[in-house]
């Protein structure tokens, strides 16, 4: 029996709650597993003790201060880790060789070509499958805070020690139906939810893979050039991480991994500036709200709204934060960001002065904190008037209310399990995150679409009421998932088709917006889909701009193809016959924006897609003239170097051929000499060609000749020394260009020389 | 001994020993204070401080749990994880150390059978 103190035996779950003394049982490998120093017993870190069972004697509750007060009743509490007592059992050298992990491992081996892969890899790849598919079973999605963000982390290691050990496909759903198969009949929650997890972790994994791959490249040119100093630049770490996600944690893990160390200080202090950045940007709200928290707001009274039905009103200066250059006032009409919906802007007129407010912040014990330009010339308690920004308030009320048809129509196509995940409307556009597995099809969001236009062209009424949460449960509104709601609650109801839970400003009637339209379609992160929008006067001014940019783009094709069409037939092709080719006509634009005034979604995606086909149409088109035209001058090229098999100059016993051709550009001189080689088995090609902005060498020696020591690199050098150019190019085949035209055939004339002078090794 | 086994075996014998079993909760605990189940007692934290009253006072359970903490340790060692499963027994106000001690050493010497020479205990010690 052994006695520690505090540390070791003093067990608790947290900083608070119960806790008591601890008795702990170890089990004894035997010295031979020690560290063999003298003072070695259960505790130590080394192999030999293995702690199998704590039982705790919690007799205290410790409380916030730190303090242990006595609990009621004295209770027992005892953990033992299974993979422990098992290892024991089972005489396994470690918890990995039990029958727990090993057929997790084994996988792993099949699916890796290494013969030996590393097993530290093989351990954390099984450890982590376990988590991660224990962790989706019990509700839990990859994301960027919380537990969330321990399932993100946890996928990414197992993935990244995959790529270590070489597995090049994605593989921890092949692993996750291992861990559910072994465990399933003990914990049924993962055979009850099997498909679900696999389709979380296929996504997350293949989502990360990519981004995985586009890092570790770049990672490997950072290797290459710290490789002095074994050290990652932290501004590089940073440069990952802020331009191509790519986490600092397996920037950290992969150096560690190759023996570099990253420089996290630096990488701190970028993160800094970036944040200070935004700051002085003054885009940083939380910073301002956080800043603004600190502050004693005892004395404030909540601010009273009426921003719900007015769009002026006078208000009394309540109080003044003069270095975040915010202002509270007794009441107001602006709204302050929450719901999803941006906060107002408009103008507070001090006196005869009106000051700009920026933005409009809350969500602080019902005060309303207006961001303003200047602060200067409001006094506490001195009347003010103020006006909203009404242009900008009535945009965002299309797209809230737009966002509320869009949930309704998702549950009426997509099905019951489409639930909100985070929204926000502006003025200018809306986003709606929902749960839901799968990419939309093209024919659910065309559906999805034309129902919300339905439901404008209807002018439906938006009643606003007020009720308690049960009673408008019982309405069946829709609320997000963990929001807190008041005994009293808002509820925005378009007829029977959509009821929500919502404090935001909205439409007074489903007409108002106009029209509706989706724009994107994306997956935000595993079971999480985004779709963006835009509604009213913006989606009109969007769709009239997107058909101008079509006929600007498929006019600069065409003025493409008919010279192209030109040159072909310059060089004897066939006549150009202009029977199916047209402009994109005014009145072709104009049905687009008569379909956004009809509301009829379905005809404008027709519109526009038939637009993008007939773009598509000219670039094939275009393509292909290319092609001819390029035949067409090989063919031309061929001609002009026609009977050259009985014109080549012996050179000390070498097969020489130059010759100087018309203007070629010089894929199509290499395209010459590549039918050329052939003909000439064992020689020495030049061509060159009169380019109207510069004289062009291409130079081919044949293999036996290379083998002798003959190197185009050398020689193309020659040539383009002459003509004032440089060159360099593949074994066999070089290049090279130069401005002097006039002087070519003394290039020619130099390289003959050479080749006379210096045979062969030159 | 399979794990499979190795768990059936231990809730048999407090089972036996008048335990409750109880299932395993989730790995996202509705304690707030804690971001995952780390251990057993997690579940039964109201009963310990008598914000509830249990409907049984022993409870036996193999709790999945996760901890981040020994995520460097991971593959290094032979005995870290970061998802383990806990055996445990618990007593809400019913018996105390001695009996809690008495269970564990019987269990671990004549039901998984091993030598009691391979045993060792560490204490709470206080010095004043």
């Amino acid at each position: 029996m052994v006695k520690l103190g505090e540390d070791n035996n003093f067990w608790a779950a947290g900083p608070t709650g119960p806790c008591g003394p601890c008795s702990e049982i170890y089990y004894d490998f035997g010295e031979k597993f020690g560290c063999g120093k003298p003072d070695c017993k259960p505790g130590c870190d080394c192999e030999r003790f293995l702690e199998i069972w704590n039982l705790v004697f919690i007799e205290f509750n410790r409380n916030e201060k730190g303090e242990l007060l006595p609990l009621p009743s004295k209770n027992i509490d005892t953990g033992m880790g299974l993979e422990r007592i098992c290892r024991i059992l089972e005489q396994a050298p470690s918890n990995f060789d039990t029958d727990l992990f090993k057929p997790l491992m084994d996988r792993v081996k099949h699916l890796t070509h290494m013969k030996e892969p590393p097993i530290l890899s093989l351990r954390i790849i099984a450890d982590h499958a376990r988590a991660v598919t224990h962790l989706i079973a019990d509700g839990v999605l990859p994301s960027n805070e919380g537990r969330g963000y321990v399932l993100r982390r946890l996928i990414r290691r197992a993935v990244l020690h995959g790529k270590f050990i070489g597995v090049e496909k994605p593989f921890l759903t092949e692993l996750s139906k291992e861990v559910i198969h072994q465990n399933g009949e003990v914990y049924p929650e993962l055979i009850e939810h099997s498909s679900y997890i696999l389709k979380v972790l296929e996504a997350e994994e293949g989502n990360f893979r990519t981004t995985l791959d586009k890092g570790l490249d770049l990672l490997q040119v950072l290797f290459q050039s710290s490789r002095q100093s074994k050290k990652i630049p932290g501004e590089e770490a940073f440069k990952l991480h802020d331009t191509f996600g790519f986490p600092f944690d397996l920037t950290v893990e992969i150096a560690k991994e190759n023996g570099f160390e990253v420089d996290k200080e630096a990488f701190d202090r970028e993160m800094e500036k970036q944040r200070e950045k935004a700051r002085s940007a003054g885009i940083n709200k939380e910073d301002l709200l956080s800043a603004i928290r600190k502050m004693d707001l005892t004395k404030l009274k909540p601010t009273k709204f009426l921003g719900y039905e007015k769009m002026e009103t006078d208000a009394k200066v309540a109080e003044i934060f003069p270095f975040q250059q915010v202002v509270v006032l007794d009441q107001t009409i602006f709204y302050p960001e929450g719901g999803g919906q941006v906060g107002d802007t408009g103008i507070i007129t001090v006196g005869d002065k009106g000051i700009r407010v920026t933005n409009t912040l809350g969500a602080i014990d019902g005060i309303i904190f207006h961001v303003v330009d200047d602060v200067e010339d409001f006094k506490i308690g001195e009347r003010v008037s103020m006006r909203l920004d009404i242009a900008k308030r009535k945009a965002t009320e299309t797209h809230h209310t737009a966002t509320h048809l869009l949930q309704a129509a998702l549950v009426h196509v997509l099905g019951k399990q489409v639930k909100q995940a985070g929204s926000m409307v502006s003025p200018q556009r809306f986003r709606f995150d929902f749960t839901y597995l799968e990419a939309l099809t093209p024919e659910q969001i065309e559906k999805v679409e034309s129902l919300v236009n339905h439901k404008i062209k209807e002018d439906l009424e938006v009643e606003i009421s007020y009720t308690s949460l049960e009673e408008a449960k019982q309405l069946g509104a829709t609320a997000l998932f963990d929001e807190k709601y008041k005994d009293r609650v808002r509820v925005v109801r378009i007829n029977e088709y959509s009821i929500e839970l919502c404090g935001g400003t909205h439409v007074k009637h489903t007409g108002e917006i106009g029209f509706f339209r989706l724009i994107s379609d994306s997956a935000i992160s595993a079971g999480i889909r985004r779709i963006e929008g835009v509604c009213g006067q913006e989606a009109k001014i969007q769709v009239i701009y997107e058909g101008k940019k079509y006929r600007d783009e498929l006019n600069e094709l065409l003025k493409k193809y008919r010279f192209l069409q030109v040159e072909k037939e310059k060089l004897g092709g066939s006549k150009f016959l202009e029977t199916d080719i047209f402009e994109i006509a005014g009145t072709e634009l104009d049905n687009l924006s008569r379909a956004v005034d009809r509301k009829d979604s379905v005809s404008l995606r027709k519109f526009l897609q038939h637009l993008a086909g007939r773009l598509e149409w000219v670039n094939d088109r275009i393509k292909k003239v290319e092609k001819e035209i390029e035949g067409l001058k090989v063919g031309r090229g061929w001609e002009e170097v026609a009977g050259f098999e009985n014109q080549t100059e012996d050179i000390k016993g070498i097969s020489f051929y130059a010759k100087v051709l018309t203007s070629f550009p010089s894929h199509v001189l290499k395209d010459i000499v590549d039918k050329m080689r052939p003909v000439i088995k064992s020689g020495i090609i030049v061509l060159a060609a009169l380019n109207p902005d510069k004289a062009l060498f291409v130079i081919s020696v044949s293999d036996d000749l290379t083998k002798t020591g003959f190197h185009e690199g050398h020689l193309v050098k020659i040539l383009a020394e002459v003509v004032g150019g440089r060159g360099g190019g593949r074994p066999a085949l070089a290049e090279a260009g130069g401005l002097d035209k006039t002087k070519v055939n003394e290039a020619i004339t130099k390289l003959k020389e050479h080749l006379n002078n210096a045979n062969p090794l030159s | 001994m399979k794990a499979k086994d190795v768990r059936k075996k231990f809730l048999q014998y407090f089972q036996e020993k008048g335990h409750q079993i109880v299932p395993s909760s989730s790995l996202v605990p509705k304690d707030p204070t804690v971001l995952l189940t780390l251990a057993g007692m997690l579940q039964f934290k109201p009963l310990f401080l008598g914000l509830e009253k249990p409907t049984y006072n022993r409870a036996t359970s193999v709790q999945k749990c996760i901890r981040m903490n020994d995520i460097e340790n991971v593959g290094n060692t032979s005995r870290h994880h970061t998802f383990f499963e806990m055996l445990g027994n618990f007593s809400f106000g019913d018996y105390f150390k001695k009996d809690a001690i008495v269970f564990a050493w019987v269990l671990l010497s004549n039901g998984f059978g091993i030598a009691q020479e391979k045993l060792w205990i560490a204490v709470f010690f206080f010095f004043f």
